[in-house]
C-alpha cells in the first residue's frame, strides 16, 4: 500500500500523524513492557521479586535460565511411570503436538479447498454451503459430547489416535485456501493438462509450488495457536503435558524449587523465544497471504 | 446405481476422472467433519434431553432455567454470566474493532516505525494466552506494577485489590479483566486486516490524490469500504462469540473464588473439565449449549443477512 508522505503533507495531517506515532508508541510499551517486566524478574531471587518487583535485579542472575532445564517440574504419575516431567518433556510434547496438529490440518484444509475451488462435481455446491454454513453459525456446547465420543474411542491420552480430532478440513484455513486456489489462473492446469500430465501432477508440479506462500503462512499461524494451547494437554492428554499447560499447572509445584517465580519469568521467556523469532522472520509471508473476503471493487 | 448410470451418461470420461480424484481429495476432511462435527453435535443435541441412564427427560433445560434464575450445581448464575460475556464482546467488537481498523490502517502505510510498533503488536498473541495472561496476573497482583500504578488514582489502600491484588477483589476483577481485553482489542485483526489493506490497488489512492483526496478521505472513502468484505467475514466471526465472548476468565481467576467473573465461555470450559475430573453430568452442559445456540443461530443469521445488506450498498 502507497506510504504516508509525513514532510509533504499540510501541518494538520502533520499533527494527526504524529497523535498516531504517540498513541503507537504508548501502545507499543504497553505491549512490551510485560515482557520486559518477565525478563527483568526472571534474573532474580524469589525474595527479591517478592520485596520489589519494580527494580532491577541486584545480581542478575544468568543460571535461573539454566536452573529452567532442571527445575521447570510438574507431576504426574502416568501409565509410562514417570513421576515429573521436566522442561525437555513438556517441550517435546509441544513440539510434537505442534507437528501433527499443524500436518494434519493444513493437509485436510488445503485438500478440501482444492477440490472445491477447481473441479466440478456432483455435490459441490451443497459442500460449498456446509463449509460456510458450518464456520458461521455458532454451535455451542459441544465440548462435553466432544469429550464423552473421545473416551468411547480410546482417543485420551493416546496419541496415535488423538490426531483424527485435529483434521479438521471445514476451518477457518479451508476459507484462506479456498480465497487463495482461486486466485490461481486455470491456465497453468489446463496447459500441463494438455502436455499429458494426470491430476496428480497437477496438483503436485504446478499447484502445490505455487501455494507453498499459503501452506506457509498458514501452517506458521496454526503453529503458534497450537504452541501456545493449554486445552489440548489439559483435557485430552494430560499425561502428555505441553508448555502451555505446564506454565498453567506450575503453580502446583512452586514447593519443589527454591526460586518458583525467577524460574516461572524464564521459563515464559525462553518458551516464547521461537515463536516470537518465527513471526519475525516470517512477517511479511504471514501478513500478505493471509487474507479472507476479498476487496470491492 | 441409477446416480452413476447418470453420471456415465452425462459425462466425459475425463470428467469422470475429475469427479474421482475431487471425492478423493475430500474422503477424509467429509469423514472427519461427519465424525466430529455433525455426530458431535447430533449427540450434543441428544444428550441435552437425557438424563445419566440415557432415559428421555427435560431435566437438564429445567437446571439451565435454574441456572438463569438462581444458580447452577457450581454457585453460578448464569444471567451474570451472559451479562459479562455481552460487556466482554462489546469491548472487543464494538469499541476495539473499529480502531483496530484505523491502527491497522495507519501501520499499513508504513507510518514511521511501522516494523517494530507490528511486532510490539503481536507479541501478547506470540506469547499465548496463558503466558500473557499468567503475566498480567502477577502484574495485578498487590505490589505488581499495575496495581502499584492503580493506587496512584485513588485505590483504597487497605481494600483487597490493594493487598492482595485487583483479581482478588470482587469490586475490581471483573473490570480488570475487561481493561486488559480493552488493551488486547486494540491490535486485535491485525494479520487478516494487514493482509487485506495491502491488497487495496496503490492505483486507487493515487488518482484519489491527484483528485486532491485527503488521509481520512482516503482511509474512509477508499480503504475501508475496499476491504468491506473482509470486515464483513470478521465481523460475521465475531458474531458467533455473542453469547460465549470469554477473555481468558477461566486462566485469570483459575475457575475458582467466588464466579464473580464468570462468563458462558468460562462456564462452557469448565464444565467439560469438571466432566474429565469426574464431576457434573454431560446432560445439563449440552442443554445448555443447544439452549444458547437456539438464541443466537437467529442473532447471527439475521446480523449476517444485515452486513451482506451493508456490503452491498457500500460503494468504492
Amino acid at each position: 500500500m502507497k506510504e504516508l508522505k509525513f514532510r509533504k503533507s499540510p501541518l494538520g495531517i502533520k499533527i494527526v500523524y504524529a497523535c498516531f506515532f504517540a498513541m503507537f508508541v504508548i501502545f507499543a510499551f504497553a505491549y512490551i513492557y510485560p515482557m520486559f517486566w518477565a525478563i527483568i524478574n526472571s534474573l532474580k531471587t524469589d525474595r527479591e521479586f517478592a520485596a520489589n518487583s519494580l527494580n532491577l535485579p541486584e545480581q542478575w542472575r544468568f543460571q535461573n535460565y539454566v536452573s529452567v532445564f532442571k527445575d521447570f517440574k510438574v507431576a504426574g504419575t502416568d501409565i509410562r511411570g514417570k513421576d515429573m516431567y521436566l522442561y525437555f518433556d513438556m517441550l517435546f510434547n509441544s513440539l510434537w503436538i505442534l507437528v501433527v496438529h499443524v500436518f494434519v490440518n493444513v493437509t485436510s484444509s488445503a485438500m478440501l479447498a482444492y477440490a472445491i475451488a477447481r473441479f466440478r462435481f456432483p455435490g459441490k455446491n451443497f459442500l460449498y454451503a456446509v463449509i460456510i454454513f458450518a464456520n458461521t453459525i455458532p454451535i455451542i456446547g459441544s465440548g462435553p459430547a466432544k469429550y464423552k465420543m473421545a473416551v468411547a474411542l480410546n482417543m485420551v491420552n493416546n496419541p496415535a489416535t488423538i490426531w483424527l480430532m485435529w483434521a479438521a478440513g471445514f476451518d477457518f484455513a479451508f476459507i484462506v485456501f479456498y480465497g487463495y486456489f482461486k486466485g490461481i489462473s486455470a491456465s497453468y492446469s489446463e496447459s500441463a493438462k494438455i502436455d499429458g500430465a494426470n491430476n496428480w501432477t497437477v496438483l503436485i508440479k504446478v499447484i502445490l509450488p505455487q501455494i507453498i506462500p499459503c501452506i506457509v503462512a498458514v501452517a506458521i499461524t496454526q503453529a503458534i495457536s497450537i504452541w501456545n494451547n493449554y486445552s489440548i494437554s489439559m483435557i485430552y492428554l494430560p499425561i502428555y503435558p505441553n508448555l502451555a499447560y505446564g506454565m498453567y499447572i506450575f503453580k502446583d509445584y512452586y514447593f519443589l524449587v527454591k526460586d518458583p517465580m525467577p524460574i516461572y519469568f524464564a521459563t515464559a521467556v525462553i518458551s516464547s523465544i521461537p515463536i516470537i523469532v518465527l513471526y519475525a522472520c516470517s512477517q511479511n509471508l504471514i501478513l500478505t497471504n493471509m487474507t479472507t473476503g476479498g476487496l470491492k471493487g | 446405481m441409477k446416480i452413476f448410470q447418470k453420471i456415465k451418461k452425462n459425462y466425459s470420461k475425463f470428467e469422470r476422472r475429475d469427479f474421482l480424484f475431487a471425492y478423493l481429495l475430500i474422503l477424509f476432511p467429509v469423514a472427519q467433519f461427519l465424525v466430529f462435527w455433525v455426530f458431535v453435535n447430533a449427540s450434543s443435541i441428544a444428550l441435552a434431553f437425557q438424563d445419566d441412564f440415557g432415559k428421555f427427560t427435560w431435566n437438564n433445560f429445567e437446571a439451565v432455567k435454574n441456572a438463569f434464575v438462581d444458580q447452577d450445581l457450581f454457585g453460578i448464575n448464569l444471567k451474570d454470566s451472559l451479562v459479562r460475556s455481552w460487556i466482554l464482546w462489546l469491548v472487543g467488537e464494538v469499541i476495539c474493532f473499529p480502531i483496530s481498523l484505523i491502527t491497522t490502517y495507519v501501520l499499513t502505510r508504513k507510518i514511521v516505525g511501522h516494523y517494530v510498533f507490528r511486532i510490539c503488536y503481536i507479541i501478547p498473541s506470540l506469547m499465548g494466552a496463558i503466558i500473557w495472561t499468567l503475566l498480567i496476573k502477577e502484574m495485578v497482583r498487590g505490589e505488581g506494577p499495575i496495581t502499584l500504578l492503580v493506587k496512584n488514582f485513588g485505590l483504597d489502600p487497605y481494600s483487597n485489590a490493594a493487598t492482595e491484588g485487583l483479581l482478588w477483589d470482587d469490586a475490581t476483577a471483573f473490570f480488570t479483566i475487561v481493561s486488559v481485553r480493552a488493551v488486547m482489542g486494540l491490535v486485535g485483526n491485525n494479520a487478516v486486516l494487514t493482509g487485506a489493506y495491502t491488497r487495496v490497488p496503490n492505483e486507487l489512492f493515487e488518482s484519489a490524490e491527484l483528485d486532491g483526496a485527503g488521509f481520512f478521505t482516503e482511509m474512509f472513502k477508499i480503504a475501508i469500504p475496499c476491504i468491506w468484505p473482509t470486515i464483513c467475514t470478521l465481523l460475521t466471526f465475531a458474531l458467533c462469540s455473542i453469547f460465549t465472548c470469554d477473555y481468558n476468565v477461566y486462566l485469570f481467576t483459575n475457575g475458582q473464588g467466588n464466579f464473580e467473573t464468570s462468563t458462558i465461555g468460562f462456564q462452557l470450559f469448565n464444565l467439560t473439565y469438571q466432566l474429565r475430573e469426574g464431576n457434573g453430568s454431560y446432560g445439563y452442559p449440552a442443554a445448555l449449549g443447544v439452549t444458547l445456540t437456539v438464541i443466537t443461530l437467529p442473532v447471527v443469521l439475521v446480523g449476517k443477512a444485515v452486513l451482506e445488506r451493508m456490503s452491498e450498498n457500500v460503494e468504492v
